[in-house]
């Protein structure tokens, strides 16, 4: 059991290197920080890796085999090592020195900390680490329980894994690994290759990658702050996502929901950042997190891709970025997920979960009240909407003053109203099932929202004294 | 604070309270011997009636009425009230069988539920006290009817000493606020989509703190004398909200632990799947692997046949079709094995060819496999 878990483990971080190198060529600028680049190399690492033995499979027909993993985690790194090279005359390697130097620096500046400002890092770190061991425990010890988890995202990872392969006959119940056939597979194939690497099919195993998604949504989030924003509020912004009831709930819950808000995040706050004046290197990570949004379910697809590429557009009429920046941000989003596309073009999949030919605008009034009641008042995010509403009906001037928070918040107001338009103003609301879940997709941008307009808040106070 | 302004707000607040005040500790008992033995309820139109179980009757036991339970037994009792007239329905009982019992209002024609009128009690021999608060939307208008149903998986006698609806005074309305905020609610199937708590007297809690949670926004932006302690005040009602929310995440995992960790294989319960997930343990460990696919024949949830394809892939699972020689059931009351004939059948009719019983998980679940 042991040996299993520690093959686990190897497995996860064995995805690191590819993601990171792949995050170092995107960033030729040195715009990011260690910790941010750390944590991206999961993501990056996990959905690349999945799209490449996708490929290898579906159009290849190679096997999902140990080889052909191992063979997709080094042979990429390799083939970006030696695009690196080319770049930049030298390979990436670990180097053991560096991170001593880097951790020692980390423990230095730790020491420079107030006393209060250490005591309240010990106390966030207490409840991540309470918060942690509540959720693995759930999956060590709790089969797959909650329907889409074992009708679709589970079951697809156990069959995959069975056969060793995609399947692809779509007249059989498992095309694709069974379940809703238009689902996106990023989730999917990271369980699979947990499940290879530890040899067997445990349902621990596979639910596992959950809680790795709420650590690095939390690393990634914490990490994306600029050492200008006071640590206070940045160990603030970490408590407050962390806690979110609906959010930290899916730390133990096989849905791809919280992969997709991590995706999404990335997506747009790297627009924010680089709006921000933070450097290009943001602006070319949103494009790739953009199509491994799409890659991992299909709001990337359906919302996500039209909105940002809208708002790239209004970018360029405003001369926010030239032609030559937009083409390389869509060109490189395009290659990454064009294994999928192609896929899910040629195979004529459906754009939403559903059936999408039956689309109709309908008026589901009697949703209201269960709407705002979900999102507001439930405590599935606890005060997090209501502060982010009361916020922007009344100080939308002081959010108005900068670009970069004026863009975050027409993007969350958009997404919020498309998201939940869908529910209100569709057919596709089904039984609301979806509802809670998609707003807590936007949570971690809201609550980067609320941070960055407390910043602005409080220097606004402090330039007035 | 001016001596008037003093004397303006505790009068007012007394206004306020008075009506509670007066009404408080009153209270009515609808069921006990002496209630149920009295000339006044014999004469009554307004009786309790019990449905759903195949003795009808109640009979006298210590100083309470006992009922002879076949498991689903409902107390039906036409009366008409709100939660103006009384807050709280309190129930003195003992059962020899874990129950769950549930309140009912309007039981003979709208029949609403929620699971804050829902308690479960272990079997003891000596009387217990449940309450139900009344505070709930169900009891806004007049109910013309209660039911109570007494839920036990066996056949089970209750004595019950005493039903009384009872008046709060306004310290136990107050305490009553923090118990419906902390009550959790049982972990469902659609959980994962929308959690039912926390809830106050029936509505989303934190509806009670909106008018404060904005005046608070509006002093932290506005005023620049209580900005700090707004702020702190906010953060404090996250936290709270914070624990309130881990104390459930707690409570459903405690509930895990008790029901599914520690119990021993054949006990183990999960949630609303009961013991499926054992079951389907069980079915896995004792159909050879030569079958591919069976029919299965279940019942409960209509999630199970979709729930077993998980568990047990790669066998395929035919939700009640005769496809192949191998049949399952789950807890199917009307799929007999015929001994004599040695086939299955469902009420009447055959449902299989000839074939023989391979192995029993209980006496309705079951693998049968056609010769």
């Amino acid at each position: 059991m042991i040996l299993a878990w520690l093959k686990i483990i190897l497995a996860i971080i064995l995805l690191w290197p590819r993601g990171y190198l792949l995050v170092y060529v995107i960033d030729r600028l040195k715009n990011f920080s260690f910790g941010f680049k750390f944590f991206v190399s999961f993501v990056f690492g996990i959905a690349a890796f999945g799209l490449d033995i996708f490929g290898a499979n579906v159009f290849g027909g190679f096997k999902l085999a140990p080889a052909l993993f191992l063979a997709s985690a080094v042979g990429q790194a390799i083939s970006l090592e030696i695009l690196i090279f080319f770049l930049e005359r030298k390979f990436v390697y670990p180097k053991p020195k560096k991170l001593v130097g880097f951790l020692k620096k980390q423990w230095q500046n730790f020491s420079l900390w107030p006393i209060w400002e250490k005591l309240i890092l010990m106390i966030l770190i207490l409840i991540l680490v309470v918060r942690l061991a509540g959720s693995i425990w759930t999956v060590v010890n709790i089969p797959t329980y909650d329907f889409d988890a074992w009708n679709n995202w589970n079951l697809r990872a156990k069959v995959i894994f069975t056969e060793s392969k995609i399947p692809l006959d779509q007249n059989s119940p498992f095309y694709l690994g069974g379940g809703i056939g238009s689902y996106p597979l990023n989730d999917t194939l990271f369980k699979v290759w947990l499940l290879t690497a530890s040899g067997s099919f445990q349902e621990s195993y596979i639910n596992f990658a959950s809680v790795i998604y709420y650590l690095l949504l939390l690393g990634i989030f914490y990490f994306s702050f600029s050492n200008k924003t006071p640590r206070l509020l940045k160990l603030l912004g970490l408590y407050l996502l962390s806690g979110l009831p609906l959010l930290y709930f899916h730390s133990h819950v096989a849905y791809a929901d919280l992969l997709f808000s991590i995706f999404l995040f990335l997506t747009v706050a790297n627009l924010f950042y680089w709006l921000a004046g933070r450097g290009n290197s943001f602006f070319y990570l949103s494009g790739i997190a953009l199509a491994f949004s799409i890659w991992t379910k299909n709001e990337g697809l359906a919302i996500i891709l039209p909105l940002i590429f809208l708002t790239t557009i209004v970018f360029l009429v405003l001369k926010k970025c030239n032609f030559k920046q937009l083409f390389f941000y869509w060109f490189w989003a395009a290659v990454t997920i064009s294994p999928w596309l192609t896929f899910r073009i040629t195979n004529r999949l459906n754009i939403l979960s559903g059936d999408s030919s039956t689309f109709k605008l309908v008026f589901n009034y009697q949703f209201i009240n269960e709407l705002i009641s979900s999102v507001f008042l439930r405590s599935h995010f606890n005060l997090l909407w209501l502060l982010v509403l009361i916020i922007i009906i009344f100080q939308i001037k002081l959010i108005w003053r900068r670009m970069s928070l004026r863009y975050l918040t027409l993007t969350l107001v958009s997404l919020f109203l498309i998201y939940n338009g869908i529910i209100l103003f569709t057919d596709k609301a089904f039984d609301l099932s979806a509802l809670a879940r998609i707003n807590m997709q936007l949570a971690p941008l809201g609550v980067l929202f609320l941070i960055f307009f407390l910043r602005q808040f409080f220097a606004k106070i402090n330039n007035n004294k | 604070m001016t001596k008037k302004s003093f004397i303006f707000f505790s009068l007012l607040t007394l206004l306020f309270l008075l009506p509670g005040i007066c009404l408080a500790g009153q209270e009515k008992i609808i069921f006990s011997y002496d209630v149920l033995s009295s000339v006044e309820y014999q004469k009554s139109a307004s009786q309790w009636q019990i449905t759903q179980n195949s003795d009808s009757g109640l009979y006298k036991k210590d100083d309470g009425m006992m009922l002879k339970n076949d498991g689903g037994a409902y107390l039906i009792y036409p009366f008409v009230f709100s939660y103006h007239d009384y807050d709280q329905l309190k129930i003195i009982f003992y059962s020899d069988q874990p129950a769950t019992i549930l309140l009912v209002p309007d039981v003979t024609t709208i029949g609403s539920n929620s699971f804050e009128l829902r308690k479960k009690v272990s079997a003891q021999e000596s009387y217990q006290t449940i309450d139900f608060s009344l505070r709930h939307p169900f009891f806004k208008n007049k109910v013309q009817d209660i039911g109570l149903n007494f839920y036990t998986v066996l056949p089970s006698n209750l004595v019950i000493k005493e039903i009384v609806l009872v008046k709060l005074d306004f310290s136990e309305v107050i305490l009553q606020v923090f118990k419906d905020y902390f009550l959790v609610a049982p972990y469902s199937a659609f959980t994962v989509n929308l959690f039912p708590t926390p809830r106050i007297f029936g509505h989303d809690a934190l509806i009670y703190f909106l008018p404060l949670i904005l005046l608070l926004a509006w002093l932290f932006f506005k005023s620049c004398r209580f900005r700090k302690i707004a702020g702190i005040i906010l953060l404090l009602i996250w936290i709270l909200i914070d624990c309130r929310m881990s104390y459930e995440f707690f409570v459903q995992g405690f509930d895990d632990y008790r029901n599914f960790v520690t119990p021993p294989q054949a006990e183990k319960k999960l949630r609303t799947y009961d013991d499926f997930y054992q079951f389907a343990g069980w079915l896995k460990d004792n159909l050879s692997k030569e079958y591919s696919e069976i029919n299965f024949y279940g019942s409960g949830s209509v999630h199970l046949p979709r729930l077993l394809q998980y568990l047990a892939y790669p066998m395929l699972i035919n939700n009640e079709e005769n496809i192949g020689p191998v049949y399952v059931t789950y807890n199917r009351h009307d799929i007999v094995y015929n001994e004599a004939e040695k086939r299955l059948y469902q009420g009447d009719k055959p449902l299989s060819e000839v074939g023989e019983l391979i192995a029993n998980y209980n006496k309705d679940s079951f693998i049968f496999v056609e010769k």
